[in-house]
């Protein structure tokens, strides 16, 4: 077995870089903006995740070396065998990513990512501290394990697949050649995902290919005529990383202990974010629809019934 | 050990340059604190940002352009726009979501029930506006009867 590092340390200093780089070009620009406070919350969480990746990590750790035993093939380390687990790899990111935007128990844990109004490289680091604690490694990370692939190679490629997605969470880089944008998750197709416009909720969940979205329906175009609007449906007021980081298990807690019937609690736990017994809030899915029935009505454009049907 | 070694300098040195990076942004600069020019300014921010919101002509912005708060047609709610550093967050609240209202002079202050948005404060034009306010705004406390709904102020 070979003595793989961990990619992201050696990164660091790159995202580091970058970010200064790209703090420079948005003060000459003027084409994206970085806010002191909001650069800082993002960071913090950043260093957060790290740390709490090295405190929890090893509950993660150690389900893979108990799964390991029950893997149906030995795959081994063969070039690739590493090509192959890195594609495999982000398919399994493009479900659980997906997952982690419909199900509140993991959204809870994501909108961590999503809490920033704006869209430049410190928001990449914007990262959850508790993710082995919502236990979507055991549904999501167990797969390639239990093919047969080593849990090491599988955490390589993982780490290679998080540090492929900093780049693109960029406004300065534009649309990319049309061969490019086809096949690969870029920064246009990621400020999409990262918007809250009604039309770009919930599209765009592609770690690396977007072939993903297109495959699965998914997939939204950047508009020139829509520029996003970034953040969630309910941004925060706060640049406290602790509230930043608690806010949304608070509002599960709150919601839990509100229910009147198991069920209630169940649909406030794992229902889609927004979710309500009487559909007083908004979920994605209300918001989209509600959006194109006021479209509809406004322009009577074709295009609606067809994206209605898309959604579902 | 020198696992562990290595493991508190990349993390020391991530948190020097998260330090580091945050003061080239000050020293940077080119963010603006973002304020309200007018209350129509942040009624259009709470109709852009909450979908089916649609404000009635009853809105009302505090001193320095902080805070708008704009009643819904028909009363069902009260939108929030307060910005925070160079952007803006809205909410549109419901009955229950103010825990309580306070005014003192023209000063308004709404304690809601937001985990991450605790505390609406405003100075408002005079007191008299203010108590407007914070009849509004006590329809949305919780075990508030249906919101009552006064012809006052306009989006100025």
């Amino acid at each position: 077995m070979p003595d793989l590092p961990n990619p992201i340390y050696f990164a660091i200093p790159a995202f580091v870089l970058l970010i200064v780089a790209e703090m420079i070009h948005a003060r000459l620009t003027g084409k994206t903006q970085y806010e002191p406070r909001d650069t800082a919350a993002s960071l913090v969480m950043g260093l957060g995740n790290t740390v709490s990746g090295i405190l929890l990590g090893g509950i993660a750790l150690a389900w893979f070396a108990y799964i390991e035993q029950f893997a149906l093939l030995d795959i081994g380390w063969a070039w690739w065998a590493f090509a192959l687990a890195f594609v495999l790899d982000d398919f399994v990111y493009y479900w659980s990513h997906r997952f982690a935007h419909t199900v509140r128990w993991w959204w809870a844990d994501h909108v961590i990512h999503h809490s920033s109004q704006h869209y430049n490289l410190s928001t990449a680091l914007r990262q959850p501290w508790l993710s082995p604690l919502s236990l979507k490694f055991i549904i999501f990370g167990s797969w390639l394990v239990l093919a047969g692939f080593p849990p090491a190679m599988v955490a390589f490629v993982g780490a290679l697949n998080l540090i492929y997605q900093f780049w693109i969470h960029t406004e300065a880089v534009p649309k990319m050649w049309a061969p490019i944008e086809a096949v690969m998750n870029t920064p246009s197709h990621h400020r999409v995902h990262h918007a809250t416009n009604p039309r770009y909720l919930d599209r765009n969940f592609a770690g690396v290919f977007i072939i993903w979205d297109r495959m699965f329906g998914t997939f939204e175009p950047e508009r020139e005529d829509e520029p996003c609007r970034y953040g969630i449906v309910r941004n925060l007021a706060t640049f406290n990383p602790i509230k930043i980081c608690l806010h949304e298990w608070a509002g599960i807690f709150k919601d839990v202990a509100s229910a009147r019937s198991p069920g209630e609690a169940l649909g406030y736990w794992f229902g889609p974010p927004g979710w309500s017994p009487d559909g007083s809030r908004d979920s994605s899915k209300i918001l989209k629809q509600r959006w194109m029935e006021g479209r509809q009505a406004e322009t009577g454009e074709a295009e609606a019934p067809q994206r209605a049907a898309a959604a579902e | 050990m020198n696992e562990i070694l290595t493991l508190i300098l990349v993390l020391g040195a991530s948190a020097i340059s998260v330090g580091l990076i945050v003061v080239l942004n000050v020293f940077l600069g080119g963010w603006t604190p973002a304020r309200f020019a007018y209350a129509g300014e942040g009624v259009q921010r709470i109709e852009e940002g909450v979908l089916g919101f649609s404000a009635s002509h009853e809105a009302v912005m505090g001193r320095g352009g902080r805070v708008v708060l704009a009643l819904e047609q028909g009363g069902a709610r009260l939108g929030v726009a307060a910005t925070s550093g160079d952007r803006a967050t809205v909410r549109a609240l419901r009955p229950g979501d103010v825990r309580a209202v306070r005014h003192d002079g023209a000063t308004l202050t709404l304690d809601l029930t937001d985990y991450t948005f605790p505390r609406v404060w405003l100075i408002l034009e005079d007191a008299d506006t203010a108590h407007v306010w914070a009849e509004h705004a006590r329809a949305f406390v919780k075990t508030a009867p249906a919101p009552a709904r006064t012809e006052t102020a306009s989006h100025a």
